[in-house]
């Protein structure tokens, strides 16, 4: 008889796995913010809870978002990154605002670790693009003089001393490729203190922050081809409080002509150095634990095209998967081991070129 | 040495063993018939506006159907499974650029027109939770 006891046990075992393992149905909400579809995911504390969460999370979510745009000064004395760049563009010389303080001094960090290709610093250049607009991209890039004239605000790094910056008529900080990141970081953070058995999923129109697991696997996400519509590139398992963030030529832009007539694609992401957009790259995806450093790192190492390995060696980031503009797929020793490249739509599994670091 | 002669399994294994393998295997048989689905694909599409859900449609029906947002009328296509913007009164046309989506965790928005199409799907072991782009 003692003998049937471990069957049995593996039975009621494997009985359990089926009915329960699988069973959380996790709590999501869905908002616009941030200029992007934000979609938050909560398991793990029990139905009621989950919603509390993220109700509040959704309340955060839109106090930062107040807190860092770079324009819109609404509601009056929340918005402090508007009305900073409002009161520098005056000329004021002001002290950063508290609640900015940690960002502006992360955001410094990574100009200079990035050498200038992620710079908030370029704000008035993103504006002349007509990048920095939900409602209304422009038809035509701008005239090369106004390019050159916009290149001439210094590095953001440069800026920003010891907390305190002074105004030129035209500074205005962007914090467009750093801020998403940032802010679901510090979303995430505030939940996993309260909650530390917390499992979460945020996503900001694409890009993710992951904390926990599901209760069987852990978070799996895929990265979308820049190419072909509907194709996954690279499948990936997150781990627990990693953050995922690409960079891409196939979200915002507008088509046009350039000078010599010749039909052109104008994307969003703007090389500080030669302020038109960024060459070599169609997509560039970036894993690491903080949000903030993967969104302004995964916006450098796109800009930097084929040298994103010194970059991303100097910013402090090893797994990297880019598309280069011609469809080669490189990454990192670590992002191979990690990522799972999924078939093209012949069914063949693409290669993938390992770039060391420097 | 009548028992020599039998094969060398048989010496090893009493009959728990072979009900512990029929076990695992019937087991393995119901997960896999109870779990398995096609990776990722999803089943429903849920229109939200101005962040209130409006309606809710299946895949499974290719249809066409025009929502109202906050500028105008975005027209939505479902075929075979997947969903796009037709088109959209935004000047910017992002959501119209971004294609086909299919697979459950795909979200696809028209920002100025205030229209988000959330894409679900039952969750299975190899689905994909979020699609980075």
């Amino acid at each position: 008889m003692k003998k049937v006891i471990m069957p049995a046990l593996l039975a009621v075992f494997l009985v359990w796995l089926m009915f329960f393992s699988n069973r959380e149905k996790p709590a999501q909400m869905q908002t616009l913010a941030m200029g992007t579809l934000v979609d938050m995911t909560v398991l793990g504390l029990g139905g009621q809870t989950n919603y509390q969460v993220l109700q509040n999370a959704m309340l955060q979510l839109r106090e930062l978002e107040t807190i860092w745009h770079p324009d819109r000064i609404k509601p009056e004395g929340q918005a402090l990154l508007a009305e900073l760049n409002r009161r520098l563009q005056q000329g004021e010389t002001l002290t950063v605002p508290q609640p900015l303080q940690q960002g502006f001094a992360d955001a410094a960090s990574y100009t200079g670790t990035s050498n200038g290709l992620f710079d908030p610093a370029i704000g008035g250049l993103v504006k002349l693009w007509g990048f920095h607009s939900d409602e209304q991209f422009p038809s035509a890039p701008p005239a090369a003089a106004d390019i050159q004239q916009a290149l001439a605000t210094p590095h953001f790094d440069d800026l920003l001393q010891n907390q305190a910056l002074t105004g030129r008529a035209d500074m205005r900080l962007d914090f467009g490729a750093f801020a998403k990141g940032l802010i679901l970081q510090e979303v995430a953070d505030a939940i996993v203190a309260e909650y530390p058995q917390a499992s979460l999923l945020l996503n900001g129109g694409g890009d993710l922050v992951a904390v926990g697991q599901r209760p069987s696997r852990p978070w799996r996400i895929a990265v979308r081809h820049p190419r072909e519509q509907g194709r996954y590139l690279a499948t990936i398992a997150l781990k627990d409080g990693e953050a995922a963030f690409t960079s891409g030529d196939y979200e915002r832009f507008f088509d046009s002509v350039d000078a010599q007539g010749q039909a052109q694609h104008f994307h969003h992401i703007l090389d500080p150095r030669s302020g038109w957009p960024a060459k070599g790259s169609q997509s560039l995806t970036v894993l690491h634990a903080d949000g903030g450093l993967a969104d302004a790192a995964s916006t450098a190492l796109f800009v930097a095209g084929d040298d994103w390995p010194s970059v991303a060696a100097s910013m402090g980031i090893t797994a990297v998967l880019r598309v280069t503009a011609n469809g080669q797929i490189e990454w990192t020793p670590e992002m191979a081991k990690r990522a799972e490249l999924s078939p093209n739509s012949n069914g063949v599994k693409p290669q993938a070129v390992v770039r060391a670091f420097p | 040495m009548a028992l020599s002669r039998k094969r060398w399994f048989v010496r090893f294994l009493k009959w728990p063993d072979l009900v512990m393998a029929a076990t695992a295997v019937t087991a393995l048989a119901l997960l896999y018939v109870s779990l398995w689905q096609p990776a990722g694909q999803a089943a429903e599409l849920q229109v939200l506006v101005d962040n209130e859900p409006l309606l809710s449609a299946p895949l499974s029906h290719n249809q066409n159907f025009t929502v109202e947002g906050a500028l105008g009328l975005s027209e939505l296509e479902i075929r075979d499974g997947k969903v796009r913007f037709v088109s959209s009164p935004c000047r910017n046309q992002v959501c119209v650029h971004h294609g086909w989506a299919s697979h459950s965790g795909e979200l696809l928005a028209c920002l100025p027109n205030r229209i988000a199409l959330v894409l679900e799907g039952e969750a299975a072991v190899n689905d994909i939770d979020a699609v980075n782009f």
